[in-house]
């Protein structure tokens, strides 16, 4: 829960919404980032690192250069996240709704005597 | 922009007519929400969707606080409504944080309603909450109650 409402959190910037995006198409590396997107390389270290530390990416050692990526199994937990919640809730709704046909069928029933 | 988090999409059919449906799932609410979802530091003691375009989405609790969800933008029953779902880390509400959730009302045979929900816009966060900043700027209402409602919420 609290996993996908920082990971939420981190997505609510613009610039690492931009990144997030750009890594989607592929892995790619904090000069690649800086070089495609209107960020300098010292704000797309930060932003990179956010987004790693809620989980949505994550990177590995290649040679000299560090290289980003998008992490699916976290964009996956999220979406369950959101998709569980919204199973119960619309499941909590049903419920309600049905006793209220309960209801207004006991009323008719009364209205009848 | 691609998509990375698919739209979450789920929906539940009920015996009860679309006017009815509607009525339950926005002005009572509080009678099914899940007790134990809230953003705030006392239990819930109302839920409240105002019924027009611009209203707040907004949560009462026990303790006499407020805490926010997000705001109406289609407000029209008993077919749909759509709003916004502003909260983020640690369930505060986040005027930065724009998904939106719009649930449909589907009359089936039997007097019987199919609710659609589909919770949108999750991985468009900045971008559609400059946009909708922007398509709201002109109903006066909208931009009066956003700044306000920022001001007295925001972290």
């Amino acid at each position: 829960m609290t996993n996908a409402s920082a990971m939420l959190t981190a997505l609510g910037d613009p610039s690492r919404q931009a990144i997030l995006d750009r890594l989607s198409t592929g892995p790619l590396s904090v000069g690649q980032l800086a070089d495609e997107l209107p960020i300098s390389r010292p704000a797309v270290s930060q932003h990179l690192k956010v987004l790693k530390d809620v989980g949505l990416i994550s990177d590995r050692q290649e040679g000299t250069r560090r290289i980003y990526q998008v992490d699916p199994e976290a964009l996956a937990q999220l979406r369950r996240h959101l998709d569980g919640f919204w199973e119960r809730s619309l499941a909590a709704f049903a419920r309600r709704a049905a006793r209220t046909e309960e209801h207004d069928r006991s009323n008719d029933d009364d209205s009848d005597h | 922009m691609t998509q990375t988090i698919d739209t979450v999409s789920r929906e539940v059919t009920v015996d009860v007519d679309p006017d009815t449906a509607f009525r339950i799932f926005t002005a009572d609410m509080t009678s099914w929400w899940p007790a134990d979802h809230h953003i705030g530091s006392a239990p819930i003691e109302q839920i409240v969707v105002e019924p027009e375009e611009g209203g707040r989405w907004y949560t009462r609790h026990t303790d006499g606080s407020e805490t926010s969800t997000g705001f109406v933008t289609v407000w029209d029953p008993p077919a749909r409504f759509v709003v916004t779902w502003q909260i983020g880390a640690d369930w505060k509400f986040d005027p930065d944080l724009v998904t939106s959730v719009e649930v449909q009302f589907h009359p089936v045979d039997g007097g019987r309603t199919r609710v659609v929900l589909e919770h949108r816009d999750l991985d468009a966060y900045g971008a559609d909450a400059e946009a909708m900043r922007k398509t709201f700027e002109d109903p006066g209402a909208w931009s009066a109650t956003l700044a306000a409602f920022a001001n007295g919420t925001a972290r």
